[in-house]
This record gives C-alpha cells, sequence and structure tokens, in this order.
C-alpha cells in the first residue's frame, strides 16, 4: 500500500511543481466545450440532449493527452528504469500510475463540471452529485484502460494516435453509458434506467481495473 | 506445389465441390422469400460470414490466453491468423448488410444493436492489427497483441449489452426460443456457413504456415547476419 502510495505521491508532485502540463489540458480541455458548442450549433431544446455528449468529447480528448503523457515522461526522463528495479511489483505500478492518473483527470473535470453547467445552462440539482459519481467511475474504468495501453505504445515513435486508435474502440461502451446516463440526470428523466447504466458502468470498472492490473506484468517486461 | 500436403488438397477439393453447391443452395433450392425478393438470399452469406468471424475473434481470444499462459509461438500465429481472417469475414458481413438493407429498410445504415455492436467489433479487432503492424519488430509484440486480443473480445459483451439497451429493428431470425425461418432456408445457411468454415479452415492454415516460415527466415537472416 505504502508502495502504491509513493508513486501516487511521485506522480502528484512532479505535476503539481510543474503545473504546465494540467493547466494545457485544462485549457484544451474547455476548448474543446467551446468547439463543440460551436461545430454542433446547438441552442433550444435539443441542447440538453446533444450538451452531455460535448461534455464527454471533451473528458475523452483531455483525458487522452493526460494518459500519453504520464507514461512518456517516465520514458524520457528515463526514470522508468528507476521504477522497474524498485521493489514495487508490476501490479503496484499500475495500480500507482492509474490512480495518479485518475486524481488528474477527476481534479480536470472538477472544474469543468461547473464551468459546463454555466456554458450550457443547466440548473445544479441533486443530480449533479449522481453525474460527479459518473465521472469519478468513467475516470477510474478510462484511465486503467488507458495507462495499460499508453504503456504498449510507449516504445512507438507515433504513440500519441496509436493510443486513441487502441483506446477509443474499446472505450465506445464507456462512452455510451456516460453519455446515456448524463442525458437522464441532466434532464431530469426518470431514474431507474440510469442505476441500469450505473451498474453497467461498476461493472465495467471492475472488469477492466481487474484485467489490467492482471496482464500489467507482461506489458512492463519489454517497455 | 510439392509443398502443398495431402491434407489441404483434401481440403481444397472439399470447397471446389462445396463452392458450387452451397451457390445451388442460396440460389435456387431456397425458396424466394415472399416480401423481399431475391435480395433476401445474401442472407445466406451474409449470417455465415456473421458466425465464422464471431468464432474467429473467439480464436484471437483464446490464442492469446493460450499463448500468455504457455509461452508457445504457436499460439500466437494462431491469434494472428485469427484476426485477421475476423477482420476479413467481418467486412463482408458489414458491406453484404446495407446491401440487403437499403432495398428492405430503406436506408443503408441504422444504428441498430446488431449493426453498431458488429461495426464496433470491426473497429477493435482493425487496432489489433494495427497494433501488430506498427509494433512488427518489437520484442513484446506477441504480448502486447495477446493482451489487447483479450481485453477487446471481453469488450463483445459489454458492447452488445450498453448498445442492446436501444430500440433494435434488426430482424431476430434467430433466437434461443424458435428458428422463424422455412426449414429449406435453414438447410441452405447451414450449407453456406459449412463453405465457409471449409474456405476458412485452408486459410487459417495458409496464414499460420505463412507466420511460420516468417520466423523461419527471420532466424536465418540472423544467422547469415552473424556469418
Amino acid at each position: 500500500m505504502s508502495i502504491i502510495s509513493a508513486i501516487v505521491r511521485k506522480d502528484l508532485v512532479i505535476e503539481y511543481r510543474s503545473r504546465q502540463t494540467f493547466v494545457t489540458t485544462l485549457f484544451f480541455g474547455l476548448l474543446v466545450l467551446v468547439v463543440g458548442n460551436f461545430s454542433l450549433s446547438i441552442g433550444g431544446e435539443q441542447q440538453t440532449v446533444i450538451a452531455p455528449g460535448i461534455l464527454w468529447i471533451s473528458f475523452l480528448f483531455s483525458g487522452l493527452l493526460f494518459l500519453n503523457h504520464i507514461l512518456a515522461t517516465e520514458k524520457e526522463e528515463n526514470s522508468l528504469d528507476g521504477l522497474l528495479i524498485s521493489p514495487a511489483t508490476p501490479g503496484q505500478l499500475f495500480l500507482g500510475k492509474m490512480i495518479s492518473a485518475t486524481i488528474f483527470l477527476v481534479t480536470l473535470e472538477t472544474i469543468l463540471f461547473p464551468v459546463f453547467h454555466i456554458l450550457f445552462n443547466f440548473q445544479f440539482t441533486l443530480n449533479s452529485i449522481w453525474l460527479y459519481l459518473v465521472i469519478l467511475l468513467a475516470a477510474l474504468g478510462y484511465c486503467s484502460l488507458g495507462v495499460l495501453l499508453a504503456t504498449m505504445a510507449l516504445g512507438l515513435k507515433n504513440r500519441e494516435i496509436i493510443l486513441s486508435v487502441l483506446l477509443f474502440p474499446i472505450l465506445i461502451p464507456l462512452l455510451i453509458m456516460a453519455v446515456k446516463s448524463s442525458i437522464i440526470l441532466l434532464n431530469q428523466l426518470k431514474m431507474d434506467q440510469f442505476y441500469n447504466w450505473l451498474k453497467l458502468l461498476i461493472g465495467f470498472d471492475i472488469i477492466y481495473v481487474v484485467l489490467s492490473y492482471w496482464s500489467y506484468h507482461w506489458i512492463l517486461e519489454d517497455v | 506445389m510439392s509443398n502443398v500436403r495431402i491434407s489441404d488438397k483434401i481440403l481444397l477439393f472439399l470447397i471446389f465441390i462445396m463452392v458450387p453447391v452451397a451457390l445451388y443452395f442460396a440460389f435456387a433450392y431456397a425458396p424466394e422469400e415472399r416480401v423481399m425478393g431475391v435480395v433476401q438470399r445474401i442472407f445466406y452469406f451474409h449470417v455465415s460470414s456473421a458466425w465464422t468471424s464471431l468464432l474467429s475473434f473467439f480464436f484471437v481470444f483464446v490464442g492469446g490466453a493460450l499463448y500468455l499462459w504457455k509461452n508457445d509461438k504457436r499460439f500466437d500465429y494462431f491469434a494472428y491468423a485469427a484476426a485477421e481472417l475476423g477482420v476479413f469475414f467481418c467486412t463482408i458481413v458489414i458491406v453484404t448488410g446495407p446491401i440487403w438493407a437499403k432495398p428492405v429498410w430503406n436506408v443503408w445504415w441504422t444504428w441498430d444493436p446488431r449493426l453498431t455492436s458488429t461495426f464496433v467489433l470491426w473497429l477493435i479487432f482493425v487496432a489489433y492489427l494495427i497494433l501488430r503492424s506498427s509494433l512488427a519488430d518489437h520484442p513484446a509484440v506477441r504480448k502486447y497483441a495477446s493482451v489487447y486480443g483479450i481485453i477487446g473480445f471481453i469488450d463483445v459483451p459489454i458492447v452488445y449489452l450498453s448498445i442492446y439497451w436501444w430500440r433494435t429493428i434488426h430482424p431476430r431470425v434467430i433466437t434461443p426460443a424458435k428458428v422463424d425461418l422455412h426449414p429449406k432456408m435453414w438447410y441452405s445457411v447451414l450449407i453456406c456457413w459449412a463453405t465457409i468454415l471449409l474456405l476458412y479452415t485452408v486459410l487459417m492454415k495458409l496464414r499460420i504456415r505463412m507466420e511460420r516460415l516468417k520466423e523461419e527466415v527471420q532466424i536465418l537472416q540472423e544467422r547469415v547476419q552473424e556469418d
């Protein structure tokens, strides 16, 4: 446990001290919200149905930037070798990286979340708390797969493109769950369907956290 | 053709006989569908390709898992071949689907659960092939691909479930409870599937052998360079 928290602390301290990646990614997420608004030229009644999609596109793309970054820096600074010879097992390394990526993404979304509400005229209600939970769960599933696949892409020249190509097809169900539950929550629709989506989302997280944890040592052997 | 094995010759001969038989069953033996007419006959190739591709993606999963477990390259050859052929047959499904859908549903494409999940499946395994080709010389390409194949196949039921919670308009011809087909149509599907499976077997054998030979060539090349 202390090993995992040491890795998390290390990553967060690095990000906190430089802050550059965080601010850039945050700005990028904000830009996607704005660009999404213009490219779909939404307004009026459709807005409440379409706007949640823009939130999740912003979520996906800003997360992708960060997932590339969090492992690439280890490689560029040659600190990956240090991590590999440390007493941490591959599973612990994975959990550490996954947790710090999730914390990063959730922090980012915590800032973008009210901005999204304001830009698209959604009321803050009790449902906003549920939506925040959905963001938390989606970030967890996203980062567990993301860390695994970003490690695979590490050795490649075109790793940014490869990561998105590998990640997005597998994330499609996660995206559907997130968008569908956001539409229900933001439009104050009946909640029973939302609970189904929530259960599916939790199932997705469990499956992929376990699977990535279990398979990480094969990936890490030959980075 | 001296390196074609006897078993391959028998298989090829069987295919040579079965292809005309399957065509006869699909175009002459099976009765014409009352509403859809002749375009319905694409169903025999569409459905049998769909079953074959799903089977093939399952083989990618099995091959990947066995490779990680036993660390035997032959399982990876098998998984790689299955992925390529799975994508090939899945492409046939995705191409024949719209050809049928245009006259019957009056649209080329609709985001119906089965269509969408087949399409997502296709995307996942195309990504698998992209991963393999971009990692071509990487020492861990087999491990990475195996892990990705497993992750991708486990995604299939989740994809299907999440997409299914929308309304479906795809004809549910074959459900667990009953088969909604004329017996003659049913025989024709099975004959077509058997033919495609034969073809699949031959292609798999060839593809696996090619992968093995590639490996041998590489080993020989390395030896030459050392000398």
